[in-house]
């Protein structure tokens, strides 16, 4: 069962070295590697070594045939023994790398590159352990070889502590479901194989290059080939293992297609959009919004006049509200011209307040009787383009409440936008209980130009902007939806800190 | 989903908890026939495993209220790895292996035979004929093992040492696929991997040297080990098992033909390999080790075989071996079975 594990473990690291080729997956990549490297070697030399049982053998080999290959395979002791050192050593090293990758602990993000220094210890241990150095140095020193091996034990007990502390804080720390859901699986996938790694990271490797060592024994009270556990409780660990294992690489996996996803639609838009230009696009966007808002008015004061008593304060409201949408779209048309002429958009230091207010008052120009719930714990400072991102809530907004018009649900229709933090994120949350995201449409919804409304209301450029919008502020957009309960929209941007840095990323982004 | 991923969870952390607490209580579990059962670990040749054998066919392990269940290893270390972690809970372990006991990880229960296990295999094919062919040569051998010290013995013979040669840190049958593929031109090994190497060679091996070859200048016990906790909480089961034990080699030293016969079927070989070994060694008589406590030779050989450690630098300084041989089980076991 355990080789069923190895392989499992070698097909995972193979899929990960295919779909994704970043930071995190080189070290889980190198985590299963070393695990395979450890465990391998201590199977060998489990058959090598034998006084296993018959049931023992069948779970350990699956048939006397693969033990019999196990025992005769022509490998030395010193490389048997420095392949499960490799494993031992850099397991610790490598889950130690992929807890600090997924921490948001600003101390460890701030020190990213200095902490690389943590994976020295592992390089000193297999330097020791090197047979030829390792004979050089230790052979018959036995006060040498228990301190050796103690250090080793304390440092792989350390690095096995903080790491999974740092999986287990960071899961913690997550309140996002999107989030916490897509972490839990990838902790227990980490925790199951930690717990298999345990079970063996106590035996020293020197019991392999010494067999007649006594030095070895009693650090753990038992030796590779002594299982720790009885026959049903490694067939439950196995069988959890392989779950896990499987579970956090199957989650692993959706993650990674949704970035090739991602990456994809990303290749498809620009080819699309390329047709017409970026500023073009959004100001025509932008206007016929306003023009859409000036014929309601419009019909509103054809109404009026048709009658044979026109009430003149009511067409006075219209004419001011036309006014203010001539106003709005002189504005934009100012706006545009900027951000086309300059191709870049400026983030400040602004209120996050500043942006919602903005955001809000520019929902009301079409939805003034519709209002929207606001929540916000704390005014926090973002790094923002105060006009551009303002509009871009402003479409989620209108999005909303389109969502609930659909859904035939405006007497009772809730249009809420959430502000909170998030790790190393501030968090826009737009959410509203309209008729939700079909499925079919989930992978169209940020194409330029696709819109599930009457295209006489709408051009559906709205969350093509959003998103380009959001990636200029070096944020990400996410979202949430049940069909007929609603939608959640997050506009995630960095978090700004007073020392004027973006938590993770830098400061000037491209439109 | 997740109610079964959590339930999955839980019994995977329950499992990780109870690994440190989990370890068999072989020892002291009895059948349902009131026998109690002990483990025992051996290697499969006629020298580690012709007493036990004998005793478990002749029942007199049974007569004494034991059922001996056998298991198998490749090296002594391994049996006594086993024993501290409780899977088993006698060992019968050759000479490297007393070091461990030299380093009080093991304590003697009673001197079983002297080994006939070890010996040293040449391929002709490579040019090795004679024990002076070796020098230059690459040689397989498990550090510490008493063969690795019969193979440092032969070599001095001819003014030689390590140095001279390339030795190769091997495991007895890994050794055996790198005589057959020609990676190594000899090993100094212990069967039953040696029988493999023959067998599988033929013609192309020469024997250089083995335990009988030097035994003027030293022996190699082979002796029944217990871990001193065990040996403390439970005397009185090993007198009973050494009483059995006894009559098992009495047995054996009168009937080899018969118990080669019974350990090839034990172990699966080829009988007529096991005879050859069974008529190349003194097998002992409980008398002879009973003689050999009383009148302090059994001391001195174990001081011999210590002295050895020593200078090969295994062992760090020189210890008492009365600190780690249970003469007083050795001689209990013998009283009881003659007073009966």
């Amino acid at each position: 069962m355990l080789i069923i594990i190895l392989i499992i473990l070698a097909i995972i690291a193979i899929l990960f070295v295919i779909f994704k080729h970043d930071e995190n997956s080189l070290f889980v990549v190198g985590l299963y590697g070393s695990s395979i490297a450890m465990f391998s070697g201590i199977i060998i030399y489990t058959a090598k070594i034998g006084g296993l049982s018959d049931t023992q053998k069948i779970f350990l080999f699956m048939s006397p045939g693969i033990k019999t290959w196990f025992q005769y395979m022509d490998i030395t002791l010193d490389r048997l023994g420095y392949l499960i050192a490799v494993g031992r050593y850099l397991f610790p090293t490598f889950l130690l790398f992929i807890a600090m990758n997924y921490s948001m602990i600003p101390f460890i993000r701030k020190h990213k590159v200095s902490l690389n220094f943590l994976a020295v210890p592992a390089l000193v241990f297999l330097i020791l352990y090197y047979p030829r150095i390792f004979y050089v140095l230790a052979r018959n020193r036995f006060v040498f070889q228990s301190i050796l091996m103690k250090a080793a034990v304390v440092w792989i007990i350390l690095y096995l502590a903080v790491s999974i502390f740092l999986l287990v804080y960071e899961y913690i720390s997550i309140t996002m479901i999107y989030y916490s859901k897509q972490f839990r699986y990838v902790l227990m996938s980490y925790i199951s194989l930690a717990l298999l790694y345990v079970l063996y990271c106590f035996q020293d490797p020197i019991q392999v290059y010494q067999l007649y060592s006594a030095e070895y024994m009693w650090t753990a009270g038992l030796s590779y080939a002594n299982p720790a556990l009885t026959l049903f409780e490694w067939v439950i660990l196995s069988t959890g293992t392989i779950l896990f294992v499987t579970l956090g690489f199957w989650n692993s996996i959706g993650y990674t297609q949704l970035n090739i996803e991602a990456g994809k639609v990303d290749v498809s838009l620009q080819r699309k959009f390329d047709t017409a230009s970026r500023g073009i696009s959004v100001f025509v966007h932008s206007m016929k919004n306003q023009l859409l808002s000036a014929r309601v008015i419009h019909k509103k004061i054809d109404q009026i006049l048709v009658g044979e008593n026109p009430d003149l304060h009511v067409l006075r409201t219209h004419t001011d509200m036309m006014c203010q949408i001539n106003e709005g779209m002189l504005l934009r048309m100012e706006e545009l011209y900027r951000s086309i002429k300059t191709n870049y958009i400026v983030l400040r230091p602004v209120p996050v307040g500043e942006i919602v207010e903005s955001a809000v008052n520019r929902f009301h120009q079409k939805y003034p009787d519709v209002s929207v719930l606001i929540t916000m714990n704390k005014d926090v400072a973002i790094l923002a383009d105060r006009d551009h991102l303002s509009e871009a809530v402003n479409n989620l907004l209108l999005n909303a409440q389109d969502a609930i018009a659909v859904a035939g649900r405006e007497a009772d229709g809730r249009v809420e936008l959430i502000v909170h933090e998030e790790r190393l994120y501030t968090v826009l949350e737009v959410k509203d209980n309209g008729i939700g995201i079909p499925k079919n449409v989930r992978t169209k919804i940020f194409d330029p130009f696709y819109t599930s409304k009457n295209t006489n209301s709408n051009w559906g450029m709205g969350l093509y902007y959003v998103k380009q919008i959001v990636k200029s502020h070096l944020g990400s957009l996410r979202w949430e939806s049940t069909p007929n309960v609603g939608t959640s929209f997050l506009v995630m941007l960095p978090r700004y800190h007073k020392s004027g840095r973006l938590a993770s990323k830098g400061l000037r982004g491209r439109l | 989903m997740r109610r079964l991923v959590g339930l999955g969870l839980s019994l995977v952390f329950l499992v990780g908890m109870l690994s440190g607490c989990g370890n068999s209580n072989l020892g002291n579990s009895a059948n349902s026939t009131s026998l109690r059962t002990l483990k025992v670990g051996y290697m499969p040749n006629m020298g580690s495993a012709s007493a036990l054998v004998t005793g478990i066919k002749m029942g007199y392990f049974k007569q004494e209220g034991l059922n001996v269940q056998l298991v198998q290893f490749s090296a002594g270390p391994g049996e006594i790895a086993a024993m501290a972690s409780g899977n088993i809970d006698i060992s019968q372990i050759g000479n490297g292996a007393h070091t461990l006991a030299a380093k009080g990880k093991a304590d003697i229960i009673c001197l079983d035979d002297f080994s006939i296990a070890d010996e040293i295999l040449g391929n002709k094919d490579k040019g090795v004929n004679s024990i002076s062919d070796l020098r230059g040569k690459k040689i397989a051998t498990s550090l510490g093992s008493s063969s690795q010290l019969i193979l440092d013995l032969a070599l001095a013979s001819k003014g030689m040492t390590e140095k001279d040669v390339t030795v190769v840190n091997m495991d007895p049958s890994s050794a055996v696929t790198a005589m057959v593929s020609g990676n190594i031109a000899a090993c100094a090994i212990w069967s039953p991997s040696t029988f493999i190497v023959k067998q599988k060679m033929g013609n192309k091996i020469v024997m250089l040297a083995n335990d009988t070859t030097f035994k003027d200048k030293v022996s190699f016990p082979s002796s029944f080990v217990v871990t001193p906790a065990y040996a403390q909480k439970h005397q009185t089961v090993l007198v009973k098992f050494v009483q059995g034990l006894y009559k098992a080699m009495d047995y054996r030293a009168g009937h080899i033909k018969q118990v080669a016969d019974w350990v090839a079927s034990e172990i699966k070989q080829d009988p007529s390999l096991l005879q050859q070994d069974a008529h190349t060694s003194k097998w002992l008589t409980s008398k002879y080790v009973f003689d050999a406590v009383k009148d302090g030779t059994l001391k001195k050989m174990y001081q011999n075989q210590e002295q050895v450690f020593l200078q090969q630098g295994l062992i760090p300084s020189s210890v008492n071996v009365d600190n780690y041989v249970l003469y007083n089980i050795m001689t209990r076991a013998y009283e009881a079975n003659n007073k009966a």
